[in-house]
């Protein structure tokens, strides 16, 4: 045993145990280190010196914001979750398939006790009957734990099925389409392809992807059906509107952008396109700073235009009415409504939300 | 201050990692992404590079994972990949530096800014004029000074991952205190003992 009695704050700071201590905490060394410190009262100042040196330069070699982190740890997590899919042997390694697997969350609940009283509604979209116009080659996976089970598709694609959920794709997807069908809730992760669309079947939609990231909610109990996306673009049909088979790589149906969504009413069947009712940020945090909502006299063109390309939702207005208007204003934490109210009234202009557009109105300000 | 960890547990993790688990392979990225990225900045001062360089080694492990030994040093044996990685790769990708990458100062000036920003964030005035006084270090000594008071290895750990002699390390960590002495006078305030330190160094 090392007698620390002697140590000045030098030998303290260079001593592996101590400096172990400091930086760890670890039980072993803290259990000894805080006895130790009580029983030798006298080289408190030394301890304390020492401590305060390590923690000042363990602190000054610190250079990643919580943030920077977090993003870093996402953004490879998702490339494991690609790089899974690349490492087997079918798929070379191209990049542009690398960079292009894009998330594709799709949520919906279909439970199969429902199946009978669905099929009254509208037998095509049922999942039984879907599944089984599959035929031999199909492949059904049932999740009835009660945890999530990863999936893994024949293109490469996973997606996470919860609980309660069954989902049923070909054993080896066609060569222009890929075509899977869900009852209940999975997570997509699925691997961009332009010349093959992923095609996800959930109650009376269709949500054909290139690529990219959405929710589907098809609650099967429910009156409505939804497709809302979260990056990139997707197309949304109804079943009835899927009359030719041919798939094309082009996105048809109503095409879906960030914050936007469908609402398919089941009984009118009648679908319509919104704005989710909380938009959020379509920017990357590092561009986020770089749009910074802080204006000062800024010719509210600038600040709509700012705003827009923050939630990806257009916003309308007459230019030449609105060119004198001006701003001033920082925005922190306020929602897309609350900065739009704010814009508005600041011009004493109003805004109505006309097909997952905001279009402005106003009578424009005076120069002086 | 980065969260203590323990090493037993990273070797847990470690192999549990090696059977598969993601999660453990996701815990022990997210414990030690931290140092990998501060140790990655004695490197070169592009921190998407180091980023990347981070991302590409774990994946590479994530791949490899059945190949893998068990350790007992994880931190260690990950410091030590990305080292490896970062002189074979600065060589490869940035030819312009000098062929070790490491012996040269590479700190990229548009990068300056952005390091400001964050110094600012991070750091205390005190804690920049101290990296300023280790900036100014040759790399090697940086490294040492990084892997001994951030990280807290000792010197025979550190002689491991830099490939050299334990005196070598001590001579490193000699020099780089000195210096620093030299570098700081303004320092003084910062802590009395610091001439101690130097005089029992000396």
């Amino acid at each position: 045993m090392k007698d620390y009695k002697e140590y000045t704050v030098t030998e303290f700071v260079l001593d592996d145990s101590f400096r172990r201590w400091v930086l760890k905490n670890l039980p072993t060394d803290s259990s000894f280190w805080e006895k130790w410190v009580l029983e030798n009262p006298s080289k408190n100042e030394s301890v304390t010196q020492a401590r305060a040196f390590i923690l000042k330069m363990n602190q000054t070699h610190e250079l990643l914001s919580e943030n920077e982190l977090k993003q870093a740890i996402s953004s490879l997590s998702e490339a494991r979750n690609r790089e899974e899919v690349f490492v087997r042997p079918l798929l070379n390694r191209i990049s542009w398939w690398k960079q292009a697997a894009a998330a594709v969350v799709v949520l919906g609940v279909l439970g199969a006790f429902y199946t009978v009283y669905q099929s009254k509604i509208n037998p095509t979209v049922v999942y039984e009957v879907r599944k089984s116009q599959l035929g031999t080659q199909l492949v059904e996976v049932i999740n009835d734990d009660k945890v999530e089970k990863l999936v893994s598709l024949p293109d490469g694609s996973q997606v996470r099925l919860s609980p309660l959920s069954r989902l049923s794709y070909p054993k080896t997807f066609a060569s222009t389409v890929r075509e899977v069908y869900l009852s209940g809730e999975g997570f997509f992760n699925v691997t961009k392809n332009p010349q093959k669309p992923f095609l996800v079947y959930a109650n009376e939609l269709v949500t054909k992807v290139l690529g990219t990231s959405f929710l589907i909610r098809a609650f099967d109990k429910a009156d409505k059906v939804e497709v809302i996306v979260k990056t990139g673009k997707v197309a949304v049909y109804s079943v009835k509107e899927e009359v030719s088979k041919t798939p094309t790589t082009e996105l048809t149906g109503t095409i879906l952008t960030p914050n936007q969504q469908i609402v398919f009413d089941r009984k009118v069947e009648n679908m319509e396109k919104k704005l989710v009712s909380i938009p959020t940020p379509v920017l990357a945090i590092a561009e986020q700073t770089k749009v910074g909502l802080s204006f000062s006299n800024t010719p509210v063109e600038q600040a709509l235009d700012a705003l827009s390309q923050k939630y990806g939702i257009p916003i309308v207005f007459d230019k030449n009415i609105l060119k004198a208007c001006e701003i001033s204003a920082e925005f922190a934490d306020e929602s897309f409504y609350e900065q739009l109210d704010l814009i508005c009234k600041a011009i004493g202009a109003t805004y109505q939300v006309v097909d997952a557009q905001i279009v402005i109105q106003g009578k424009g300000c005076s120069t002086n | 201050m980065p969260v203590p960890v323990d090493e037993p547990l990273l070797a847990e993790l470690w192999s549990r990692f090696k059977t598969g688990d993601e999660n453990a392979f996701d815990q022990l990225v997210e414990l030690r992404y931290r140092v990998l990225f501060n140790y990655g900045t004695r490197f070169t001062k592009d921190r998407d590079y180091i980023k990347d360089c981070i991302q590409d080694l774990f994946l590479e492990l994530w791949e490899r994972r059945e190949r893998l030994v068990d350790t007992p040093y994880v931190t260690i044996y990950l410091i030590k990949a990305l080292r490896n990685n970062f002189v074979r790769q600065l060589k490869h990708d940035k030819p312009w530096l000098n062929s070790q990458g490491v012996e040269e100062d590479t700190l990229v000036e548009s990068a300056n800014i952005e390091i400001d920003l964050i110094n600012a964030e991070l750091l205390s005035e005190q804690e920049q004029a101290l990296r300023r006084a280790i900036e100014q270090l040759p790399p090697r000594q940086q490294e040492v000074i990084f892997l001994k008071f951030y990280e807290g290895l000792s010197n025979e750990e550190i002689a491991q991952i830099m490939d050299v002699e334990r005196q070598t390390v001590a001579n490193f960590l000699y020099r780089a205190l000195s210096q620093m002495k030299n570098l700081l006078p303004a320092l003084i305030v910062f802590l009395p003992f610091l001439l101690r330190l130097f005089k029992k160094l000396a």
